[in-house]
């Protein structure tokens, strides 16, 4: 739960379970896998699109006005969902099994506040805008062969 | 205390980390990396009581001393009058410099002000606070600052450079 102006706002745990089974990865492979989705999803990010290559939406006029967004020396492109940073340092992997992957945030953690906001269109109100909404919490298909490609090449 | 901070310790963690000693290029980087860390987290309001724990957010201002930052014409724009994050003029975050040194990186205020004060002076005053004077404990890593910094070595030196193509 966040809390904004007296009201309180439920947050959802945000964590995506990708199913690695088929592929014949080993244990070490699951791993390297799993790094390597964190690290598309932060370098995606980073680069100001969302989990389907779509642009995130820009930043509020009052946002980009903000004295937060002046120290941490930020421009207003691209757009990619990093003040202090702490939010995609967050991104882990939360569970392995034989069959696949959990990646995502602490449950009831600040981070997990701040990325559900982003990915629900939240930003610490009650209901959700879509318009607003930066999902950068998955990987697509073709991202996700790329990745195994890689990992099975190094055997 | 020092107002200085040698991050040794984080070294020797981030070598576990990447499983590789780090070369003297790359701890000049990362040392660079953790001061811009450092200074932004300060001003957006945060400090960091110990390494590698969670950062909260600095003590509040006294409404007196609210009082004096609003009557102040050298207020920097990096500051509002209520704004705990270090900054009046804004002299001693901007002073920070990391060195490196054999294994060591060294994050320190630097200098003199304009007052003739020294920068590692008032750095020192905000971390010892006083009777009536709140802590703020600022030249520490958090631990999802170091998650940043071996993010960045790994980027820029390590495995993920040679794993550019795939993420």
């Amino acid at each position: 739960m966040i809390q904004a102006k007296g009201i309180t706002v439920a947050t959802k745990w945000q964590k995506i379970k990708i199913d690695l089974s088929g592929y014949g990865l080993n244990s070490d492979q699951k791993d390297e896998v799993a790094d390597l989705i964190i690290e598309r999803i932060v370098n995606r990010t980073d680069q100001g699109k969302d989990k389907e290559g779509k642009r995130f939406p820009g930043y509020s006029k009052s946002y980009k006005e903000s004295l937060d967004f002046k120290v941490a020396g930020k421009k207003g492109r691209p757009v990619d969902l990093q003040l202090s940073g702490d939010m995609l340092a967050a991104l882990e992997v939360l569970d392995k099994t034989s069959r696949s992957v959990t990646v995502g945030f602490e449950r009831g953690s600040e981070e997990n506040a701040k990325a559900d906001g982003n990915i629900r269109g939240t930003y610490g109100k009650p209901t959700p805008d879509p318009k607003k909404a930066r999902d950068f919490l998955g990987i697509t298909e073709t991202e996700l062969s790329k990745i195994i490609k890689f990992v099975k090449a190094q055997e | 205390m020092s107002s200085q901070r040698q991050f040794a310790n984080i070294i020797k963690k981030l070598e576990k980390s990447v499983e590789q000693a780090i070369s003297k290029t790359a701890l000049k980087n990362v040392g660079v990396f953790a001061r811009d860390l450092v200074v932004k987290r300060t001003r957006l309001g945060y400090g960091v009581k110990n390494d590698l724990e969670a950062k909260s957010r600095l003590a509040k201002l006294s409404p007196n001393y609210i009082k004096k930052r609003k009557m102040f014409d050298g207020l920097s724009s990096n500051t509002s009058p209520s704004r705990s994050n270090l900054t009046l003029t804004g002299q001693m975050l901007d002073s920070i410099i990391s060195e490196t040194k054999d294994r060591t990186i060294i994050i320190k205020p630097t200098g003199r002000r304009d007052d003739g004060k020294l920068n590692a002076d008032i750095a020192r005053y905000a971390e010892e606070g006083g009777r009536n004077r709140p802590k703020r404990i600022f030249l520490r890593i958090s631990q999802l600052e170091f998650k940043q910094i071996v993010r960045f070595y790994r980027k820029t030196f390590g495995d993920l450079l040679r794993k550019k193509k795939v993420i």
